[in-house]
């Protein structure tokens, strides 16, 4: 007590060493109801981090999508390089009931037998069409069917460089999505993770699977034929016509 | 009795004699709960769960295929295909198989699989599934009678499946046939979307013709 009946003001304190001055504090930890708000701020913090961490994980791409294949598009026509080999859509035909050759036992069909003229050539090294399949706007897919022997599809037929082949690519679709269909084909097999796939409308409409549906004989398959009645086309890799 | 400097006698046991006494209390109420639930019958083994029935023509619908067993006969040749042995015979069950997957399937022999029948000489068993589930030995279209590769997304196919079936076994009079399931998930190994996990959905019982004298 001060000689004037008052309290000193709290003088600084000194520590050892260099000199430095500390103010004085009434109580070093926080009242109690800052140390409940640090907690709910702690645990509002937590909830926050493995609820972002659970988004990301979420979101986190699966293999299938991290390693999906490469599409290269293109129209009925043209051209469309899977990589290794151009391919081209020339034009398609649908029918009831189909035979390999005249003789052979006729091929009947829940749905409607969709035939796909192609165009293959190998670009640089000798290469086979491991995957066919047709693909519906709702992403359904059907494989080249296996019921008729498929000329170039498999790895029973191997293109070789600058040689343009085409054939029939064949495929058991249900009617209703017949006229809905992108073809897609490419070098790879089962596995497409990495591997390019050319992709192709298939040119059918309402009035060719009505037509093909109709016909009272079954449809031949065409065979497979080389394609070099431009001799151009053996000496580079760049020609893509007859 | 030397003490530790500062320690207080007895004041170890003390220490352990709360946990101790907690512990014995969570032994007895744990020994407790397992009597009462033995007493009302929750140690008791439970009988499998039964497969749903579904009635023959009666389509069981599901992934990645609807299925319908329609028929079901003893042959001793079914046109091109003869047993291996030719004193054994084929048991046939006749389907429709329509693929709901998105995608072509190749594995439709796995599709269903007859359940207690004797004397099956077939060696494919059924990853996954319960022991004595053997895939058929040949699938066919009834269309073309040509061995079924791969069946297509909305296309309802005619089906049969052939199982060789020892000529000394028992000859069934009906059978019953578990059709199954798979689901479509990614897996823990390879990372990607496959049909895993196949496990019997339905059965369903169907009386055996023997047309064993026919063929």
């Amino acid at each position: 007590m001060s000689p004037n009946g008052q309290d000193p003001p709290p003088s600084p304190r000194f520590t050892t060493g260099p000199l430095r001055w500390r103010a004085a504090v009434p109580q070093h930890r926080s009242p109690g109801g800052s140390r409940i708000g640090s907690a709910l701020a702690a645990l509002v913090l937590l909830v926050v981090v493995v609820a972002a961490g659970g988004l990301v994980v979420g979101t986190e791409l699966n293999d299938d999508r991290r390693f999906r294949e490469f599409v290269a598009s293109g129209p009925v026509g043209e051209p469309v390089s899977a990589h290794t080999v151009d391919l081209t859509v020339l034009g398609a035909r649908t029918a009831a009931t189909i035979v390999e050759e005249p003789g052979f036992i006729p091929r009947d069909t829940a749905g409607v037998w969709v035939l796909v003229r192609i165009r293959a050539l190998a670009q640089r090294e000798p290469v086979s069409i491991g995957y066919a399949a047709v693909r519906d706007s709702a992403g359904r897919e059907w494989s080249a069917t296996e019921r008729v022997e498929q000329p170039l599809v498999g790895f029973g037929y191997q293109l070789e460089p600058g040689i343009p082949v085409e054939a029939e690519v064949v495929f058991e679709v249900p009617r209703e999505v017949a006229t809905d269909l992108t073809v897609r084909l490419g070098d790879a097999g089962v596995d497409l993770r990495m591997q390019t796939v050319a992709e192709v409308p298939v040119p059918v409409d309402e009035a060719a699977v009505a037509a093909g549906l109709a016909a009272t004989e079954p449809l031949v398959l065409a065979d497979p034929e080389l394609v070099i009645a431009d001799p151009q086309v053996l000496v580079g890799t760049e020609g893509n016509g007859r | 009795m030397p003490r530790e400097p500062g320690g207080r006698p007895g004041a170890d046991r003390r220490s352990l004699a709360t946990p101790l006494r907690l512990a014995g209390v969570g032994v007895c109420v744990l020994v407790l709960v397992v009597a009462v639930a033995g007493l009302a019958g929750g140690l008791e083994r439970v009988p499998a769960p039964q497969l749903p029935v579904v009635a023959v023509d009666e389509v069981s619908e599901g992934e990645p295929w609807n299925v319908t067993v329609t028929a079901a006969h003893l042959f001793r040749e079914l046109g091109d295909y003869s047993p291996v042995d030719e004193d054994n015979h084929w048991l046939v069950i006749e389907t429709n198989v329509e693929v709901t997957a998105d995608e072509s399937r190749g594995d439709v022999s796995s599709a269903l699989y007859p359940w207690g029948v004797e004397g099956l000489v077939s060696e494919f068993k059924l990853t996954g599934l319960e022991e004595g589930a053997f895939g058929a030995d040949e699938v066919l279209l009834v269309r073309d009678s040509t061995q079924v590769g791969a069946l297509h997304p909305g296309l309802v196919e005619r089906v049969v499946f052939l199982w060789e079936q020892a000529g000394d076994a028992p000859v069934p009079t009906e059978v019953t046939v578990r059709i199954v399931s798979m689901t479509l998930r990614e897996s823990t190994l390879s990372g990607h979307m496959e049909w895993l996990d196949p496990e019997p959905r339905a059965r369903v019982t169907v009386p055996v013709r023997d047309r064993r004298d026919e063929s």
